[in-house]
């Protein structure tokens, strides 16, 4: 018994565990080669089409990408902070059930808000046509602001990434401690004095943690901009890429968004790392400031209103224009479009969930600094923006194709056409690229709430390392297995630039169709499509909820 | 009367349990005093009513010559001059030293409010370290931070919650020697928490001895040592043995050894007794004319401990010199010294 195991582990892992992190390498490598690709492109000379660019729209894409990231960060912070400071440490009616329902407009996607939004708000939607029946006037008498414009991106933008910031702000206000708190009181500071000089900036490595979560989403949004028809580096590297079918100029211009991606990332990191020195080491909790009369109702009209502008006005618009079509549009190709969708989302999951097990386990087993590096490096994809891993990925399989059908016109004297371009591989691909992170995060922190001294205990016990990760690792790994899995396979779902870039001719996902029918102004049509992506989004809420509320530190 | 604090029949409740209750005691100025009890007596609900933490359900908390808290009235703890120095110090993680001290001076001039600080840095011996941040500091640092953070604004009363806690035992004694040698130099009227004796005797002036929420006795350290009036005193400072034995009318103790004559009070007579033995109150004497049975022993650092039976089976304790060691079972020769016995 003993030497089987012995046998099967030596196998798998041989002494050192060298295939292990020989795998663990070449997967590293394979994930950053796209990003290797855009960054090697400020190397390689500059066409036309760029300094064209560079007369031209250049700076009105690096103006408005600025001022948009600003723009919702501020947005973010106003919303997420205020909301996540009443729930965290006032008490008011409702605040348990806001504390979770403040995280629902999480599940939707900014560019489905956004066309909602534009439904409602239009010339022709029903706020302006019951304004117009009210006050009897007619169009052009009087003013509306216009939705579609920078400022209207940044609102739609701002109300479905609050959660971000309200998350991880909340956990920071709720786990500071009353001894802090009544530190500031007892030294002559009031309540409100006592917020902006003690709360606020212990929370603030946590705020600014949630801020760059919310400019990494942004910058990378393309939807809601590309459909508001505001230029910005995403909607040019489309432009560029589609309209001029100029991939090296499109890569140079990713290469340029890639320093403010690597900015984000240093500021995320950074107060993450501060965030550390704030941590809460003391026993008691503050206690929490009853609000009373119109102070509660208050508090919790704003919170109210938050949800119901991010998630609640806008869902039930959605079906009721789903409900008004659902017999014209509930056919096969909607069942046909959402098995491509499933099909492709739990495959690019899967894959996820098994890569980022097999860099964990290695990075447990091996505690190299090298696995370490690894894995730090393979969570950078979630920050990259899905355009430009898709013009990355592309760049590579357009090369490997050119390649192949040159040697193949040499030796059979045909061409054998697109191997890796248009087909589903590269497109899991580049979902691998910008999602793996996800998986790996869920997965460490599993791994790490199961203690080395368990490993070590089963290692004296004589079994071996395939036969603990067998027989302890998995099954205590279940629930962060499947957590990890549905938070890949919703970010997939939800993804839109990437799927638009590489999908293969005539393959259709929800996310593609709903964009495609707002962007044909069929918006009633695409309110079925949106509708399931926002309802499977509510997955990882729950789960996120649940997570939460288990860990006793917030309530 | 410059009594800085005046708790008048003080009780708190914690969700409808009561937490203290009929607290009363004053400081005045420049007296340090110590609430003394173990864990959960609630001497720390005393201390977090005073600060305007904890409100009252019935009594009064005068600061100076205000009112702090009645049961329909807490004064909010920003108006109180009271500082506070908590448990694990509570500094402000994102504030350097300096600032960390200078938080309780915002109503003061810059200029002022620096040469404060100075002179905190100074008394608290920190110039060096004015710009680093908490983690950065020792916890014996941490501890001189928080100390000077609430003497800064000269408050009326300093309080101090468990001070030493957080400290390794070689440094606390001689910290609490430090602490109050600079509270005397200022003048500073402090309450003080803990469950340490030690502490509570080397820093303090008078102790207020609480358990379950009520006061047990008050005095200074000498008086509660050397004249206890409760059996919870006797037992939490740990003066000795505590047995039960009948006192004949003679005034006599009945160990089950022949009758051993005292010098008691007569209101004791021909009653069971409580009486505390200290330590010295029997001495092992090759002389002596008591044979006690050896139930344990311990090492301690220059004499031998011994656990005596007792003929009606309770146990006592003697040391001896190292020379000439006896083994468990054996049966040790003593004879009693009971000049200094209380009785209960």
């Amino acid at each position: 018994m003993e030497i089987t195991s012995r046998s099967d582990a030596s196998f798998w892992f041989p002494p050192s565990i060298r295939w292990g992190s020989i795998g663990a390498f070449l997967i590293t490598v394979l994930l950053v080669f796209p990003i290797l690709v855009i960054i090697s492109s400020i190397f390689r000379p500059f066409g036309q089409v760029w300094h064209h660019l560079l007369d031209t729209v250049l700076l009105s894409y690096i103006v408005n990408s600025i001022m948009l990231m600003f723009g919702v960060a501020l947005g973010t912070c106003l919303l997420g902070v205020s909301s996540a400071w009443l729930v965290a440490v006032c008490q008011f009616p409702g605040r348990k059930t806001l504390s979770w329902i403040l995280l629902l407009p999480m599940a939707m996607p900014a560019y489905i808000i956004a066309y909602t939004y534009t439904g409602l708000l239009d010339v022709s939607g029903p706020i302006q046509n019951n304004l117009r029946a009210i006050f009897g006037w007619s169009y052009g008498d009087y003013f509306f602001p216009q939705i579609r414009s920078l400022g209207g991106a940044t609102c739609m933008l701002s109300l479905v990434l609050y959660p971000y910031v309200y998350l991880l702000a909340r956990v920071s206000f709720a786990n500071q401690a009353g001894a802090i708190i009544e530190a500031s009181r007892n030294l002559g500071r009031g309540p409100l004095s006592t917020f902006l000089s003690v709360s606020l900036p212990m929370a603030r490595p946590a705020i600014i943690a949630g801020v760059s979560l919310v400019m990494m989403e942004t910058l990378a949004d393309y939807g809601t901009v590309a459909y508001f028809g505001v230029s910005t580096f995403t909607t040019g590297i489309f432009r560029i890429w589609y309209g001029l079918g100029e991939l090296a100029t499109a890569a140079q211009l990713s290469a340029m968004m890639m320093f403010f991606v690597f900015s984000i990332i240093l500021l995320e990191q950074q107060s993450r790392r501060r965030m550390r020195f704030y941590k809460n080491e003391y026993r008691v909790k503050t206690k929490l400031i009853q609000l009373k009369g119109s102070r509660a109702t208050i508090a919790s009209f704003y919170c109210w209103t938050v949800v119901s502008i991010g998630f609640i006005i806008p869902i039930i618009q959605l079906v009721v224009w789903a409900a008004s079509r659902w017999r014209e549009n509930l056919n096969n190709a909607f069942v046909n479009l959402a098995w491509n969708s499933f099909l492709l989302a739990s495959t690019a999951a899967i894959i996820c969930v098994l890569g980022a097990l097999f860099l964990s386990i290695v990075k447990r087993y091996s505690k190299s600094n090298l696995s370490i590096a690894q894995v730090e490096i393979a969570k950078l994809g979630y920050a990259i923006p899905g355009a430009i891993i898709a013009v990355g990925v592309l760049i590579p399989a357009g090369w490997f194709d050119n390649q192949v059908n040159l040697i193949s016109e040499a030796w059979f004297g045909k061409s054998i056409g697109l191997i890796l371009g248009g087909s589903l591989g590269i497109l899991i691909f580049a979902y691998l690229v910008r999602f793996l992170s996800v998986s790996l995060q869920t997965l460490e922190s599993g791994l790490s709430s199961i203690k080395p001294s368990i490993d070590e205990s089963a290692a004296s016990l004589g079994v071996s390392k395939l036969n603990t990760l067998r027989k302890i690792h998995l099954p205590l790994l279940k629930t962060s297995l499947l957590t990890a899995f549905i938070m890949v396979f919703v970010d997939v779902l939800k993804e839109l630039p990437t799927t638009l870039i590489l999908r293969p001719f005539n393959f259709n996902t929800l996310a593609v169709r709903t964009y495609e029918l707002a962007s044909d102004e069929r918006l009633i049509d695409a309110a079925l499509p949106a509708l399931t992506i926002v309802v499977i989004g509510l997955l990882p809420i729950l789960l996120i909820f649940k997570t939460i509320a288990k860990s006793s530190n917030v309530e | 009367m410059n009594n800085q604090l005046i708790l008048d029949k003080v009780s708190v409740h914690h969700q409808k349990t009561m937490a203290v209750s009929g607290i009363s005691f004053s400081l005045s100025l420049g007296e340090i005093v110590c609430i003394l009890g173990p864990s959960g007596s609630g001497k720390s609900t005393i201390l977090r009513a005073i600060a305007g933490f904890n409100d009252l359900s019935s009594g009064s908390i005068m600061i100076g010559d205000r009112t702090a808290s009645t049961a329909h009235f807490t004064l909010p703890p920003e108006q109180r001059s009271v500082s506070m120095v908590f448990q694990d110090f509570a500094l402000f993680p994102h504030l350097d030293v300096s600032r960390n001290i200078s938080f309780g001076l915002q109503s003061q001039l810059p200029k002022k409010r620096s040469d404060r600080v100075e002179e905190m840095l100074e008394l608290i011996n920190l110039q060096d370290v004015s710009h680093k941040y908490p983690h950065e500091l020792s916890v014996g640092q941490q501890q001189r931070v928080a100390l000077g953070r609430a003497m800064a604004p000269n408050p009326r009363l300093l309080l101090l919650d468990e001070p030493f806690a957080s400290l390794d035992t070689d440094n606390r004694n001689r910290l609490a020697r430090e602490m109050r040698k600079l509270l005397k130099l200022h003048n500073i009227t402090t309450l003080l928490v803990t469950h340490d004796q030690n502490e509570a005797f080397a820093l303090s002036d008078q102790v207020v001895l609480i358990n379950s929420g009520s006061i047990q006795e008050i005095g200074s350290p000498t008086e509660l040592v050397q004249r206890p009036t409760t059996i919870f005193a006797a037992d939490f400072l740990d003066l000795g043995d505590l047995i039960e034995i009948n006192l004949d009318m003679g005034g006599n103790l009945d160990f089950g050894l022949g009758k051993i004559p005292t010098h008691l009070s007569t209101d004791h007579l021909g009653k069971r007794i409580k009486l505390l033995l200290r330590p010295g109150a029997i001495i092992c004497d090759d002389n002596g004319s008591h044979m006690l049975k050896i139930v344990g022993k311990n090492l301690l650092a220059s004499t031998q401990g011994y656990s005596l039976e007792l003929p009606d089976g309770q146990t006592v304790h003697c040391s001896a010199s190292l020379r000439k060691e006896k083994t468990v079972g054996e049966m040790l020769t003593v004879r009693f010294c009971l000049h200094e016995v209380s009785v209960f």
